[in-house]
């Protein structure tokens, strides 16, 4: 007899397990939750590869440091929530490395680079600044000398409202240590942001004064109070906008106040302080000339202060800071005659006169350097419009014209929203952690579901197959594990390996302690079914016959219980594919952190910022935890009502 | 004339090609932990309990009795598929193996033919005894993997043997084996899966893969009993051909006791782990001596369909003991009819266990009935 020919035995089999996969899979694919789990494994293999392609390798360890995202808002919602009217300013990262323009002339070497920005909404963008990376330049000059050339960045910004003003105006600096042509880096930040001329702009071009009744007759404190006014704002726009973004406001409500009746109790404390000095001054009746002149002087403070509070309702800012000055000027009077021994005043009311005069001097000073008395109330608002930003760097005093200079320069603003499921704390895209995410999770739940189900199939065959002392043993182990509580046990070693471990591969070691845990806590339940498997197909008929042909032990594990087995362990590895993402994610939300964009880290973020109100952070990964759970556990259920009727038969 | 033989002794001739001395197997009873608290006994279930015969070259010896009789557990031991309590089962291996048995140390040699006690031989020196001492099992669906092609089962013993140095060798093989058992064209059933076939195309697939690694001695359990009446005959012509074509010799296990006149040489009556009858199959079935005997073939049903309605009464009562608590004296005597009409053999009967005892030559019985106490 000879071969037919195509069947040889070798191909044959090939075939034949391709052939075995394929009703298998059509048998999935026929039933709704096999294909519903098909779809989403698709979509969730589709992701990784995705992830895996496109985003740079680094990601995994450099995902959290904030520099990696500084252009970035800060817990900005995905850009598509405008469409649902939900309006934010947009952000804009625009870099260039060819400027609008460069030029050369008269030995100055200028790059010009305009950018534009349109608000269109009611709200703020969260920064704004501008990043360039320009060389450091070095000629010889005729002494032979190297001379170094850094370039000087200005920064104009035209606002919508007119108001044109240069933003920044810096030189860049270099270390000592660097050499000729090397990159100079730069980044504009609000120390160096020029809020005075914005400030300076704004009074001008709406008009912002005191008004002259508060300021009252005397018109030389109008320069006082107008600097009150200008700190306000300044402090306004520093405290409440963080600076650079006064870019983008423009004033809404001025007011200026004198806070008249608030002033009652210090001036009457100050009135009854001289009146008692003067009092006791009266009451020795001494009657010199000096003496004479202190008491004149005091009663003339005391009057001042007076005539102040009789009237201070309608008191101009001139009344109160030149009646309290003349006040002061009469005690300085009295206080220089009472030193004349001649006037006899005692040495505690000398003391006492001098404190009085201190305490009023500094009330003085307070009412003309702060919002005290004077109270200016600025309130802005965001001015819409098109912006237009011009950059400038310019190199001067260079003798030719250099060749090639490379330069990058960048504009940010920091909208309102970012990508497509916006940003986390430190300006984390949640899309690339989601993202990169999946591959992560797909191998931590296969590598432990892959692990815990080969320990418990081994395990479970050995001790059904052996029995005995084996038995015994893995019997009791599992007996064991499954009474040490898991998660406290797992609480502990995780904070243990958080202080412990350190160094470049920390988070690897950390998720791998975490794996190598749960597996060891999570095979024996199946080497329980599996045992009792083995113990029922060791007893069937044609294991014995295969006995009986002289079949190994080996031989009859592996053709004949193994097999068997595997259609279940199959099953049993599918659902626990889960169940390691979901430690994870549980053990990161516990602040058991290893350091890997992964779901649960997010969510770990944003517990750690008690951020849970924030929706674009927690429903992606919470729900890419639970897609994923639900996939296998379909996927699950697919397999086992295929793998379940002939486990029946068993 | 040689006398007769008061207690059996099993023949070790060179034509002997397998004995069996004394063979006892028990199964210890599962205590429960009161009971080994209040220190009872462990207690047997007396499978086999002190069998003896002998298996000559070429015959068809015949295991019959009642099921539970213990006579399914002898083959196995034959085969050592379960382990002996005590006993001897010698065989007679093939020329070339007893050869190789010289180079092997520990070996129990019994005669100076070869036979060898079987349970003597180390584990790892067993297998070629495999290929040479095979069962075809009784139940056609249990008795092969429902996840293996027939081509992948038949190819499994070729594999643990190393039968066929080429996939085509062990195709033609597999083939011709296929042939043999009347599976034609063998193509057409090596891919299918047991569940594919019938019940008696499986269990040509059982004989065939006893059969195709050439052994001598086959013991076959009850391999018709879980078939259609209709094919039984078949099946059974099939296996009496390749006895003839193969030179095989058989334990032919029934409870089928005109089965067994039809196709056995010899045949042993087995009573609760005993042999209570041995010899010429059809003069033991046509004249039983045996008191349990004569119940069995009475209890054969009637060839003569006009009489087959006719309700027979059974020289037996009660029902078969356990083998747990085996009844003292003679094993049948709780059920033996004789025992009425012959009340002073009651004494005898129930206190000494009967000898198996020569009554004819070549024919042995273990009753009182036919042997005097000694
Ligand atoms: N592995 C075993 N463990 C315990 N008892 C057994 C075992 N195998 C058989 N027996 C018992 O031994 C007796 C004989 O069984 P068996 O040899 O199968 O009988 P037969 O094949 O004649 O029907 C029965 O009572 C059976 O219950
Ligand atoms: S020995 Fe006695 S009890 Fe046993 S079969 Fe013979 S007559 Fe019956
Ligand atoms: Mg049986």
């Amino acid at each position: 007899m000879s071969v037919p020919p195509g069947s040889n035995p070798k191909t044959q089999k090939s075939i034949k397990i391709v052939q075995s996969l394929k009703p298998i899979f059509g048998e999935i694919w026929r039933m709704t939750p096999g294909k519903v789990a098909i779809v989403l494994l698709v979509f969730l293999i589709a992701m990784s590869i995705v992830a895996v392609t496109i985003i740079p390798a680094d990601f995994i360890t450099k995902w959290e440091s904030p520099t990696y995202w500084e252009d970035n808002p800060v817990v900005a919602p995905p850009c598509w929530v405008s469409s649902f009217g939900y309006k934010v300013p947009a952000t804009l990262q625009a870099y260039t490395s060819e400027p609008n323009q460069v030029l050369f002339e008269g030995n100055a070497l200028t790059a010009e680079q305009a950018f534009n920005y349109n608000l269109d909404v009611d709200k703020l963008p969260q920064d704004i600044y501008i990043k360039v990376n320009a060389p450091l330049l070095c000629y010889k000059n005729q002494y032979g000398e190297e001379v170094r050339v850094t370039p000087e960045l200005r920064v104009v910004v035209e606002r919508p409202d007119g108001i044109v003003f240069e933003a920044w105006h810096v030189t860049l600096r270099y270390a000592e240590n660097i050499t000729c042509g090397s990159l100079l880096t730069y980044k504009t930040g609000k120390e160096s942001f020029n809020l005075a001329s914005l400030i300076n702009e704004m009074l001008t071009k709406y008009n912002i004064t005191v008004p002259e009744d508060i300021i009252g007759y005397n018109k030389s404190h109008t320069s006082t109070v107008s600097a009150i006014l200008r700190t306000t704002i300044r402090s306004e726009l520093e405290n409440r906008y963080l600076t650079t973004p006064s870019v983008f406001v423009t004033p809404d409500r001025v007011s200026v106040t004198l806070r008249s009746t608030e002033q009652n109790s210090t001036l009457s404390s100050f009135k009854i302080t001289l009146s008692e000095l003067l009092a006791a001054l009266k009451s020795d009746n001494v009657d010199t000339f000096s003496r004479r002149v202190v008491l004149e002087n005091l009663n003339n403070a005391v009057n001042n202060i007076t005539v102040l509070l009789s009237s201070i309702q309608l008191a101009t800012y001139s009344d109160f800071v030149d009646d309290l000055t003349n006040a002061r000027n009469s005690l300085d009077q009295a206080i220089k005659w009472s030193m004349d021994p001649d006037a006899r005043v005692p040495g505690d009311l000398r003391t006492r006169m001098q404190d009085a005069r201190e305490k009023l001097n500094k009330y003085i000073e307070t009412i003309t350097s702060t919002t005290e008395l004077i109270y200016p109330v600025v309130t802005f608002k965001p001015l819409q419009g098109d912006y237009k930003v011009t950059v400038n760097l310019v190199y001067s005093g260079l003798p030719t014209k250099p060749e090639q200079v490379n330069m990058r320069i960048g504009f940010i603003v920091k909208g309102g929203c970012y990508g497509i499921l916006g940003t986390a704390a430190k300006g984390i895209d949640i899309a690339s952690v989601i993202l990169y995410g999946t591959p992560i999770a797909l191998l931590i739940g296969l590598v432990a579901a892959v692990a815990s189900v080969m320990i418990g199939v081994v395990a479970g065959i050995v001790s059904g197959y052996y029995g005995g002392l084996v038995d015994e043993a893995i019997q009791r182990t599992v007996d064991i594990l499954s009474n040490i509580p898991f998660l406290p046990l797992m609480i502990i070693i995780g904070s243990i390996a958080q202080k412990s471990f350190t160094g470049e591969a920390r988070s690897l070691y950390i998720i791998l302690l975490y794996l190598v845990i749960l597996i060891i806590f999570s095979w024996g339940g199946l080497a329980i079914t599996v045992r009792a498997m083995t113990l029922s197909i060791k007893e069937e008929p044609y294991v014995e016959a295969a006995r009986a042909l002289g079949a190994s032990n080996t031989r009859i594990i592996f053709r004949h219980i193994f097999p068997q087995v595997m259609m279940y362990a199959t099953a049993a590895l599918v659902f626990r594919v889960p169940d390691a993402i979901l430690t994870e994610a549980g053990l990161s939300v516990l602040g058991l952190r290893h350091g890997w964009p992964t779901w649960g880290s997010l969510l770990a973020d944003a517990r750690a910022e008690y951020r849970y109100d924030i929706w674009w952070w927690i429903i992606p990964p919470g729900l890419m935890l639970s897609l994923t759970s639900l996939t296998f556990v379909l996927l699950g259920l697919a397999i086992e009502r295929i793998v379940e009727p002939r486990l029946r038969t068993l | 004339m040689a006398e007769l033989q008061y207690t059996y002794e099993p023949q070790k001739t060179s034509e002997t090609i397998l004995y069996v001395e004394n063979l006892k197997v028990y199964f210890p009873l599962r205590r429960s932990i009161m009971d080994v608290l209040r220190g009872r006994p462990r207690l047997n279930v007396k499978a086999v309990d002190g069998v003896s015969f002998d298996v000559r070259k070429g015959e068809v010896l015949a295991l019959a009795g009642e099921s539970g009789c213990g006579k399914t557990t002898t083959g196995k031991s034959i085969l050592r598929l379960t382990p002996i309590t005590s006993g001897v089962i010698g065989y007679l291996p093939s020329k070339k193996l007893i050869e190789e048995l010289n180079s092997i140390p520990g070996v129990n040699k019994l005669t100076q033919d070869g036979h060898v006690d079987l349970n003597s031989i180390p584990e790892k020196f067993f297998k070629p005894f495999r290929a040479e001492i095979q069962m075809i099992w009784q139940d056609p669906f249990g008795s092969l993997n429902p996840r293996r092609t027939i081509y992948e089962i038949l190819e499994e013993p070729l594999d643990i043997h190393n039968v066929g140095s080429t996939r085509e060798e062990r195709y033609d093989l597999i083939a011709k084996m296929l042939e043999a058992v009347k599976l034609t064209p063998p193509e057409d059933f090596m891919y299918r899966y047991p569940h594919m076939l019938s019940g008696g195309q499986r269990q040509r697939i059982v004989i065939a893969r006893a059969l195709i690694l050439n052994p001598t001695l086959v013991v076959a359990d009850e391999p018709v009993s879980m078939l259609d009446v209709s094919i039984r005959a078949e099946i059974l012509q099939l296996m009496m051909d390749l006895k003839k074509k193969l030179g095989l010799t058989y334990v032919f296990i029934t409870h089928d006791l005109a089965l067994a006149r039809y196709i056995a040489n010899r045949i042993a009556i087995m009573y609760l782990g005993k042999i209570v009858e041995l010899g010429d199959a059809r003069r033991v079935i046509e004249t039983p001596f045996h008191p349990y005997t004569k119940a069995l073939v009475e209890a054969i049903p009637e060839p003569d369909p006009e009489r087959r309605h006719v309700i027979k009464e059974l020289p037996i009562k009660g029902e078969v003991p356990s083998p747990v608590n085996v009844p003292s004296g003679c094993r049948f005597h709780p059920r033996c009819v004789v025992l009425d009409q012959r009340p002073e053999l009651a004494e005898l009967c129930t206190k000494k266990e009967p000898p198996l005892v020569e009554v004819e030559r070549g024919r042995y019985v273990a009753c009182w009935l036919y042997a005097k106490p000694k």
